[in-house]
């Protein structure tokens, strides 16, 4: 039997418009989602700008409460006296993630200083972290609006990692970098995985989430159109949206293709 | 038809100037799109900002001259300048949603536009955009970036430029996006009288679009190659940036 850490039952997701005055329209964001996640695998999000990746993240890590449906969970910790969280969210590295006016050691003491003296804490200071994440020693004493963009992310995700969280989850980690630093990016998650951590990984990049994730589901309008081992989705690809999305990467569609998509999808 | 040989640009600073990029010649000719490749911070934007003097004399030395059709850009005269800038050669920024006024909905820049109902509609409907009506009454702040992105192509594209120069036009859109914008710039070019100019880091779409492709690293902006040669023989900085793309694939 597969170890699961985590198991979403059909949940949907809406949020109300007001329409006039006193009266109000329900607008669903996510409709019929359900999935699991496996202990220790990373796990890819994908779809076009729009289709409800950035809720669903929000409503994995607690941020929002569904609407209907519900988030089961078998973690190994126990975390009900923790002051932190299990599920760990890693915005979309538009660096705005750290506060501009701290200091890095201080960033990241804060976050050891949350799980210390907890049961099964791996005992870590800053400079272990530092090394763990590949980043120079000197960023300690620098404050965050010093950093480029990829050491924000690296301290970001190292202070995320501080916590011992079981699940992590990167909305659209690579959006915006080169490909040196992207590449370095990747491995990193490699190596937070090789520490048991699950990881659910959202991008619109199908490419990067080919050699990274078990599982992958593809949402569209809301909806899960496909969802499975992702060799399986890349080989053999069900849904249409899926295939037009996979040629639309290989930036193969012709310009009739891609407006006949758009108007057959547009009248719902 | 452009030809530039800047021999430096320099940044201006107390403790003396700068160099940020230096020997920059490069020739476009009509009929092509040109790439130039970069990593982070190694100066696309720079680069393509001092091609019609948008940079900044206050903070930027340059030295050289950017010719476009015999004339010298960087010693032209501001009305000139203007003319070239706004019927010749069109950007497409990379901060899209930025370039637009916020408190000015569409409407203002359809009006200044110059061009008719018809002419704009038609492009707004390649690039699957709402109607000329709907979005006459937004404003930039209420469009996607995308969206921005696709719109700032409309205008770009409208006045059948010479030259059409693209900042990131694949960063944070997605691929439809991408995959409509690489169609309409080779359709563009097929004419015959019209060049585009992308700097860009997405070496796989580099790839896909290009007919010569140059890589800017250290300052320095390396010799325009045709795709194929380019990929075949790169230079030792560029080895990297390329093995880290391939092993990502």
């Amino acid at each position: 039997m597969t170890d699961i850490i985590l198991k979403v039952n059909n949940i949907f997701y809406s949020v109300e418009n007001k329409k006039g005055f006193n009266t109000y329209e329900s607008f669903e964001i996510l409709k019929h989602i359900s999935f699991e996640i496996e202990r220790g695998s990373v796990f890819g999000v994908s779809g076009e700008s729009g289709s409800g990746k950035s809720t669903l993240a929000k409503l994995l890590a607690g941020i929002i409460k569904p609407t209907s449906g519900n988030i089961t969970t078998n973690y190994k910790k126990d975390w009900t006296h923790s002051s932190v969280k299990p599920v760990q969210l890693l915005f979309q590295n538009d660096g705005e993630i750290l506060n501009p006016f701290r200091v890095v050691d201080d960033v990241l003491n804060e976050s050891i200083e949350l799980r210390k003296n907890k049961e099964n804490y791996n005992s870590k200071n800053v400079d272990d972290l530092i090394k763990q994440f590949d980043l120079p020693l000197n960023i300690k004493s620098r404050k965050c609006s010093q950093l480029s963009g990829g050491e924000q992310q690296r301290v970001a995700l190292a202070r995320i990692i501080a916590v011992e969280p079981e699940i992590l989850i990167l909305d659209e980690p690579f959006s915006s970098q080169d490909v040196e630093s992207r590449l370095n990016l990747f491995n990193l998650i490699k190596s937070i995985k090789s520490l048991g951590v699950s990881i659910i990984c959202i991008s619109h990049e199908l490419n990067i989430l080919k050699n990274l994730a078990e599982n992958i589901l593809i949402m569209f309008k809301g909806e899960i159109v496909e969802s499975g081992n992702t060799i399986d989705i890349f080989n053999n690809p069900k849904h249409n949206y899926t295939k037009y999305l996979l040629s639309a990467e290989s930036l193969k569609l012709s310009y009739m293709e891609i407006h006949s998509f758009h108007n057959n999808y547009e009248q719902d | 038809m452009l030809k530039a040989s800047i021999q430096t640009i320099r940044l201006k600073e107390k403790s003396g100037n700068k160099i940020l990029l230096s020997d920059l010649s490069f020739s476009l000719n009509s009929g092509k799109i040109y790439t130039i490749l970069g990593k982070n911070g190694s100066g696309k934007s720079t680069l393509i900002k001092s091609l019609t003097n948008l940079l900044d004399r206050r903070f930027y030395e340059i030295s050289g001259q950017v010719f476009w059709k015999g004339k010298d850009i960087l010693s032209l005269e501001d009305s000139f300048l203007l003319n070239i800038r706004k019927n010749e050669i069109r950007y497409v920024f990379q901060d899209l949603t930025n370039s637009f006024d916020p408190l000015k909905k569409f409407k203002y820049y359809f009006d200044n536009s110059g061009f008719d109902r018809q002419n704009i509609s038609e492009l707004l409907d390649y690039f699957l955009l709402p109607d000329y009506e709907h979005l006459s009454n937004l404003h930039p702040y209420e469009v996607s970036g995308g969206m921005a992105q696709r719109i700032s192509l409309v205008f770009a594209l409208l006045p059948i430029p010479g030259l059409i120069i693209l900042d990131e036009p694949t960063s944070a859109i997605d691929f439809t996006n991408v995959n409509l914008v690489t169609l309409k710039l080779k359709e563009m070019i097929s004419s015959g009288n019209q060049s585009a100019l992308i700097v860009t880091q997405d070496v796989k779409f580099a790839k896909e679009i290009s007919d010569e492709i140059a890589f800017l690293s250290n300052g320095k902006l390396g010799s325009f190659m045709t795709t194929e040669n380019f990929l075949l023989n790169p230079d030792e900085n560029l080895d990297v940036f390329l093995k880290s793309f391939k092993e990502l694939e």
